[in-house]
């Protein structure tokens, strides 16, 4: 935007981008960290913070960022722009600096989400091919400055999240299906024809293993973000594209052969506003947490019944992320982070002009 | 680094209500507010441009068929007319209009990368026929079939238009026809029974459009602050440029016919008339018992409308005129001044503050 352009100009020349004030304090409990986009003034940043709201470390960013990719390998992390963005940003955790900027290349645009090979050697992410409108998935070497390998073939339109599976060797892919182009701003332009789908992709070939459909009839549910427990199982957020006057239940998961939308009560659909912003498990595994920034409220389920637990009411909530302890949460929304489980809520930090984005990372 | 995008990101999609919403609006008072804006602005928007497209496609079809100098300037003077409707409705940015492909249908603009030039460019050195056929050229790129297209194919070399049988001549008879059909869609989707006013003005209840009253007013209000934005980084951040020498005149909307500030007038004037109508913007900040927001509101518009009737020359020529500059920011500050008010302010006192997090699709 008009002051963001020239206010990035110049924060780029700063030199760390650790924050003077206020004095660093590591939290008591253990010393996690989150990070998450936000929009402060006219600017947009990437904020590493504890779980006492103290800001660790301010990444000044072009425009709108959205996802964030971590890797405990090499200390490396990126921020991606929001669609349709073409920047990434590779910030090293030990020096607190802007390691790298990257570009997507011509005619592609990233998508917004990006994930590490579990050696931290290779960087998946999201793409849009803009002549053919189809989903990439490109296969970037980190030791190389991130270098386009290759690409692969999604599978579908509109790859959003993608991640990596326990196996180290399989992506999970969240084929969105709608089919944007930025020449026509954001405009949806298949809303009638759209097939979302979870595809599970060798990372290595870019063989797809399989690809999971909800019913013809729910074609209308967009695939879009997504959170993998440990033992494999997939916790999917969609969002409807349909009808206002349907409500849909947002929850799909996925154990290993079929894709299934979760059955939620009339009330919790209605509130939800066709609209699921992010989605987590906690530390455990055992809980997903799911966010509806529309209805300004979180819900939270049984990883293994898939049974509702709880929910709870924060304003414009959609970032989350696993807390410290099993069970926790932690949500950003307005100005504000909290911890929550399915029983409580409690504010953890509050942030001066601040608006937080989507999404919301926990950081070793 | 590209800089190509930033700044277009527009605050869209579903507005949210804020808790602490005043008591005082009751729900009639978002039901008024939204079909009387309804009634009283978009459906009378729509139906003039159906009627200026169709003019405009009727003036063209005679002048072809027998060029005078004085059908050329009827001609031209239609489709200012058009122009001017479409410019009406350019800031209702919520309906039908905005369905795949979205408003780019109408106006594919801007043009970054020059993709609709390029497409233009061969078309003209081709003549290539199958653009004269209404039908086939709706199935091409939208950006040889809007009113971009028309402005180039008539202003460029305004003197081919005239030629007899010229190939321009039928192709901007063939895209007014287009553009008339468009129109005529757009209005009908709106107003046929069961169409998007009824779902206005049956969102109370819950439509397929709306959740409830709250959202289709958050409709009207949202749309007021992206058009602002439009009016800001599209049509004079961009052109103006950081600096003198980065300005760039053809980066103006419609420079070719001279009508850039012409475009942002009449774009204001919709922006206006959604403020001041009975049962308004405005009205319904008073119902909220904010009459000082109501004021600013009102201050702020009528300084915006004053500057805008200070520039006498086109803006392609002003952006880059060092001593037009100032007055130029001043204008887009005025502009952000009042966006800011708008987006924050007046959302909160009349309860319908917009969701950060709520966007369409990620």
């Amino acid at each position: 935007m008009f002051a963001s352009r020239r206010l990035f100009l110049s924060t780029l020349a700063a030199a760390t981008l650790t924050p003077s004030l206020p004095t660093v304090t590591l939290a008591r409990n253990g010393g996690s960290k989150w990070m998450a986009c936000r929009k402060t003034g006219n600017t947009f940043r990437a904020t590493l913070f504890n779980s006492n709201g103290a800001i660790l470390m301010d990444v000044p960013l072009p425009a709108r960022g959205h996802g964030i990719a971590t890797s405990s390998v090499h200390g490396q992390l990126v921020i991606f722009a929001r669609r349709p963005g073409n920047f990434a940003i590779i910030v090293d955790l030990a020096s607190h600096s802007i390691a790298q900027e990257i570009t997507a290349s011509a005619g592609r645009h990233f998508y917004g989400h990006g994930c590490f090979s579990q050696d931290g050697k290779f960087l998946y992410t999201t793409e849009n091919d803009l002549e053919s409108g189809a989903g990439v998935i490109g296969v970037r070497d980190v030791e190389n400055d991130y270098a386009l390998i290759t690409s692969h073939a999604s599978g579908g339109i509109g790859p959003h999240e993608l991640a990596l599976m326990p196996d180290g060797e399989t992506l999970a892919i969240a084929n969105g299906g709608i089919l944007t182009n930025p020449e026509l701003e954001r405009a949806k332009l298949n809303l009638d024809t759209m097939a979302p789908s979870l595809v599970l992709m060798n990372r290595l070939n870019g063989h797809i293993a399989s690809m999971h459909k909800l019913a013809p009839e729910l074609h209308q549910l967009s695939v879009r973000h997504m959170s993998v427990a440990p033992t494999g199982a997939i916790a999917l957020a969609l969002q409807y594209e349909g009808p206002k006057s349907r409500h849909m239940s947002l929850l799909a998961t996925f154990d290993d052969e079929e894709l299934t939308l979760i059955d939620a009560p009339e009330t919790l659909t209605r509130a939800m506003r066709n609209y699921a912003g992010s989605i987590a498990h906690d530390p455990s595994g055992q809980i997903i947490g799911m966010t509806s920034p529309r209805g300004n409220l979180v819900s939270f389920w049984d990883a293994s019944s898939h049974t509702l637990l709880g929910q709870q009411t924060m304003r414009d909530v959609c970032g989350i992320a696993p807390g410290n302890l099993p069970g926790e949460f932690i949500l950003a929304g307005g100005s504000e982070t909290m911890n929550a489980t399915p029983l409580s809520l409690g504010q953890s930090g509050t942030f001066a002009d601040t608006q937080w984005d989507n999404h919301m990372v926990s950081v070793a | 680094m590209n800089w190509r995008w930033i700044g277009t990101t527009l605050i869209c999609a579903t507005l949210q209500v804020s808790p602490a919403t005043a008591d005082v609006l009751k729900q009639n008072d978002y039901v008024q507010f939204a079909n009387a804006l309804t009634d009283t602005i978009v459906i009378p928007a729509y139906e003039r441009f159906a009627i200026e497209t169709a003019v405009l496609n009727e003036t063209l079809v005679s002048f072809c068929a027998n060029p005078t100098p004085e059908g050329a300037k009827t001609s031209f003077d239609r489709f200012h007319d058009t122009m001017d409707a479409w410019a009406r409705v350019q800031p209702l940015l919520f309906g039908p209009i905005m369905e795949a492909p979205g408003p780019a249908r109408i106006q594919f603009w801007p043009d970054k990368r020059g993709t609709g030039q390029r497409h233009l460019r061969r078309v003209l050195a081709s003549q290539d026929a199958s653009v004269l056929n209404t039908e086939s050229l709706a199935t091409k790129s939208i950006a040889l079939g809007d009113l971009q297209a028309l402005e180039y194919v008539m202003f460029d070399e305004p003197e081919v238009l005239s030629l007899p049988a010229s190939f321009r001549c039928a192709y901007a008879s063939a895209i007014a026809n287009l553009q008339r059909s468009r129109a005529a869609s757009l209005l009908q989707d709106w107003s046929k029974p069961g169409g998007y006013r009824t779902q206005v003005i049956n969102a109370a209840e819950g439509t397929d459009a709306f959740f409830d009253e709250r959202e289709a007013a958050s409709a009207y209000l949202n749309s007021i602050i992206s058009a602002l934005e439009i009016i800001r980084l599209q049509k004079l951040d961009r052109p103006l440029g950081l600096t003198l020498e980065s300005a760039r005149s053809t980066r103006a909307e419609s420079w070719r016919s001279a009508r850039s500030f012409r475009n942002i007038q009449l774009n204001f004037e919709t922006i206006t008339a959604l403020l001041s109508a009975p049962s308004g913007l405005n009205d319904l900040t008073r119902k909220a018992q904010k009459p000082d927001t109501a004021a600013a509101l009102a201050r702020l518009t009528d300084k915006i409308k004053e500057n805008l009737s200070r520039f006498e020359q086109p803006l392609s020529a002003l952006v880059s005129d060092a001593n037009a500059r100032p007055e130029l920011e001043a204008l887009l500050t005025s502009f952000r001044d009042l966006q800011s008010l708008v987006q924050d302010r007046v959302a909160r006192d009349v309860g319908l503050v917009p969701g950060f997090n709520a966007t369409d699709g990620d």
